[in-house]
């Protein structure tokens, strides 16, 4: 090609780039619409949840307008159940996930979508009870110690993308085997997967087998790579679940749990 | 080479002080960083020593005085701190005309402006004045290179130096004094930044490469040219000036130098976000430099670039092939000079840390390559219309400046059109901040809302940034510091892989978000009060 051709291309394609980053950028018209729409919609148990999750400054506009909202913290953060769900999406953003469940509202504020995807009025979005060992977490207790290993509700982060759940510590032997007590329900849905912290740690994957008694429900061996794994698991009846964790490089595992109950 | 004339002197003159009025319009904005709130305290450090210096001269010699005033930060040589020192006492505690941190930023915005001013010198003696201009205001206008020229830091500085040698190099002729002079500039680059001390090496491969025909191996023996005049200069001259610039070397030089040498052989690596990806330990990616270039500089800078690169390493293919030897050799040292900064960052085990700044000094050589590439095209576009040459030239230069518009003062995030521009980086996972300046635009309201004493914790904002604040009067006198989240009343978290855990504790610990600094909704700094 010509040089000046060259050029030309490159000027075109520049200023092509240029006017579209210029014509991403957010309209605060817009989002004042939307939170003001979404002010005079969200019930008390509905969570929120903006997507592109790092534009971050939704957040502080949100509390400014709703008394004490519940984020979910972005994609990481969508495999758990939930009884309502509201869908900030801006540009940027990928698609709504076909997981998150069913589409019942969808509208738009100029270059934003608000969508309320509908939920299980029963479903519990974060287990609140894991045991392990003698310790049980409950909704006051957050953290249970074995053996210099640690299960620690909280925030799970994965390298500037966050969830709710459980990190767990693996203890120096390598295994951990945390109790998950189904009560009345099915399913247990959500993610696991290792931190940024376990999965820059991680020398060897984390062997994970799930049994109800004696049956052997779910196997599978987690590499270290940042981030969850959808998980869903079906269950036909109501004994207690043992999550087995192993593995043979136990030096500063850290997996990441982000389950609720459907 | 082309000698200068004094209309290149003016435009060289009017290039440096436009870019330095530029600059000190806009700085008011940039927050002062971590690094710069270290080189506050040592410039005031080594001020003292400086009060001394004036007012009794043979106590200033003294080894208690050299080691009670130059002992802090050694991690560095002190010519730019020294001048962030004689600025401070000058312009704000003489004439009163700045506050502190303004005065001591403005020799790092000089050296900025001295960039700008040598990029077109090179340009013009390699090319033509044209190519000068150009790369001069290419550089002027990479949003990266823009940001680095408001700190009181040494980036801009080695980026002033490192062509300010290459000048030298390629005009230090057969005399005595362009020789002397080389070695004295020398001198003062390896006094303002470490990657100078590449130089040698660069010119040492250069040479090799100029002097290929006269390595004539006889009987089994290799018989080398003559060793260069500039070997001398360099390796004489540069050391000494290195030596005499710091006192702090002066009561054992050896064992100081080879500490200096020592930390910078074995740096420490922070953590950078690429591509989704936390990178916090070696080995790196090998394109990291190249890639980081590719989306921080305009798309039609990167496009000449790369098309320029191409087009100089044909001429010394050439010049390889046909044994033309005019001992020169300016496209291969252009080439070098431009690229080894980011050849050296490739390395697996090089620390990344800092954005684009640690290889910028290659930047201004880069750009000298895209223009000299670009300007031909660019009169052939206009069909050699002067009119229509300003018109194509400045969509050329545009797409630059625009994007260090909409991004300052955040510059030291910026990414341009093939990341998407700053929205798109943040989608593809990329860093945007590392270095704790982003605290600067979340001040007012801390001032308006901040109940009397609160204190605050300013995650990468440093205790040094925040006493620069109250000093400039950016920040209330009576709010505190509080060196971890758990005891303030206002936390602010900046987005970058070392406070992931920080917002994440100010979220479950009693703080709201109320506050972020955003840039065309990407956020930079987000500001969260407790919650009584």
């Amino acid at each position: 090609m010509r040089n000046h051709l060259l050029l030309l291309t490159a000027l075109i394609a520049t200023w092509a780039l240029q006017g579209g980053t210029a014509w991403n950028r957010p309209d605060e018209t817009a989002r004042s619409r939307l939170i003001q729409s979404l002010k005079e919609q969200v019930r008390p148990k509905d969570e929120i949840v903006f997507l592109p999750e790092w534009e971050w400054g939704w957040a502080h506009r949100l509390y400014a307008v709703l008394e004490a909202p519940t984020l979910r913290l972005g994609r990481e953060d969508l495999y758990r159940p939930h009884r309502g769900l509201w869908v900030i999406q801006g540009p940027n953003a990928e698609m709504v996930f076909d997981h998150v469940g069913t589409l019942e509202t969808d509208q738009a504020f100029g270059p934003y979508r608000l969508a309320y995807f509908a939920g299980e009025p029963q479903a519990e979005p974060l287990l609140q009870s894991i045991a392990w060992g003698n310790c049980r977490t409950n909704r006051r207790r957050s953290i249970c110690r074995q053996k210099q290993g640690e299960l620690r509700r909280g925030e799970v982060i994965f390298d500037g993308r966050f969830a709710h759940g459980y990190k767990l510590k693996l203890p120096p032997n390598g295994k951990a085997t945390l109790i998950i007590d189904p009560k009345n329900s099915s399913t247990i849905v959500g993610g696991i997967g290792h931190t940024d912290h376990g999965a820059r740690h991680g020398q060897a994957p984390v062997q994970l087998a799930i049994r109800q008694g004696s049956e052997l429900l779910f196997r599978y061996a987690y590499k270290p790579q940042t981030g969850l794994r959808p998980f869903r698991l079906q269950l036909d009846n109501k004994k207690p679940l043992q999550f087995e964790f192993s593995t043979t490089a136990p030096d500063r595992n850290e997996m990441a749990l982000s389950l609720g109950r459907q | 080479m082309i000698s200068l004339d004094s209309f290149d002197r003016r435009l060289a003159w009017c290039l440096g002080i436009g870019t330095f009025i530029l600059f000190f319009l806009g700085a008011d904005n940039v927050g002062f960083t971590r690094d710069e709130g270290y080189y506050f305290k040592a410039a005031r450090d080594y001020g003292r020593w400086f009060d001394l210096l004036f007012s009794q001269p043979s106590m200033a010699f003294s080894q208690v005085s050299i080691d009670s005033n130059w002992s802090y930060n050694p991690e560095h040589p002190v010519l730019m701190k020294s001048l962030f020192a004689l600025s401070d006492l000058f312009f704000h505690r003489s004439l009163g005309w700045l506050d502190g941190p303004t005065a001591m930023r403005l020799p790092g915005m000089g050296m900025a402006a001295l960039a700008v001013a040598l990029t077109y010198l090179l340009g013009r003696q390699m090319f033509t004045r044209e190519v000068g201009l150009l790369a001069a205001l290419m550089l002027l206008f990479s949003p990266r290179f823009h940001y680095h020229g408001h700190m009181a830091c040494f980036d801009s500085a080695v980026t002033a130096v490192w062509v300010a040698v290459i000048l030298a190099y390629v005009n230090r002729g057969e005399s005595i004094w362009g020789h002397v002079r080389l070695g004295l500039v020398f001198g003062l680059a390896i006094a303002t930044k470490h990657n100078a001390l590449f130089l040698p090496i660069v010119f040492g491969i250069h040479w090799l490469f100029c002097q290929r025909d006269r390595f004539i191996l006889a009987h089994g023996k290799l018989r080398l040219p003559p060793i260069p005049w500039w070997v001398v200069s360099m390796g004489i001259l540069g050391p000494l000036v290195f030596l005499m610039h710091w006192p702090y070397l002066w009561p054992d030089p050896l064992e100081r130098i080879t500490w200096y040498l020592s930390f910078h052989l074995h740096h420490e690596h922070y953590p950078v976000r690429y591509f989704g990806e936390g990178l916090w330990d070696p080995p790196f990616p090998r394109s990291f430099p190249w890639v980081m270039w590719a989306i921080t500089l305009p798309l039609v800078t990167v496009v000449a670039a790369i098309a320029g690169t191409l087009t100089q390493a044909w001429s010394c293919f050439q010049a390889l092939w046909n044994g033309v030897w005019d001992r020169k050799e300016h496209a291969f040292l252009l080439l070098l000079t431009a690229l080894f900064p980011a050849f050296l960052i490739a390395g697996p085990k090089v620390p990344i840390f800092g954005g684009t700044k640690h290889w910028m000094n290659g930047l201004p050589i880069l750009l000298i390559i895209a223009a000299a590439w670009a300007w031909p095209a660019i009169l052939k576009l206009a069909g050699n219309r002067r009119y229509l040459t300003g018109v194509v030239s400045a969509f050329v230069l545009l797409p630059g400046a625009v994007t260090t518009w909409r991004h300052h003062p955040h510059g030291i995030g910026s990414y341009s059109e093939l990341a998407g521009g700053i929205r798109g980086a943040a989608n593809l996972g990329m860093e945007r901040q590392f270095w704790g300046g982003a605290s600067r635009q979340l001040l007012d309201k801390l001032n308006k809302e901040a109940k009397p004493n609160a204190r605050l914790f300013l995650d990468r904002t440093n205790l040094d940034a925040f006493k620069a604040y109250q000093e400039t009067g950016l920040l209330r006198a009576d709010l505190r510091f509080a060196r971890g989240p758990s005891r303030a009343d206002w936390g602010i978290s900046f987005h970058q892989p070392d406070s992931d855990w920080v917002i994440s504790y100010l979220r479950q610990s009693r703080f709201k978000p109320v506050a972020a600094v955003e840039v065309e909704g990407v956020p930079m700094a987000s500001l969260f009060k407790k919650e009584p």
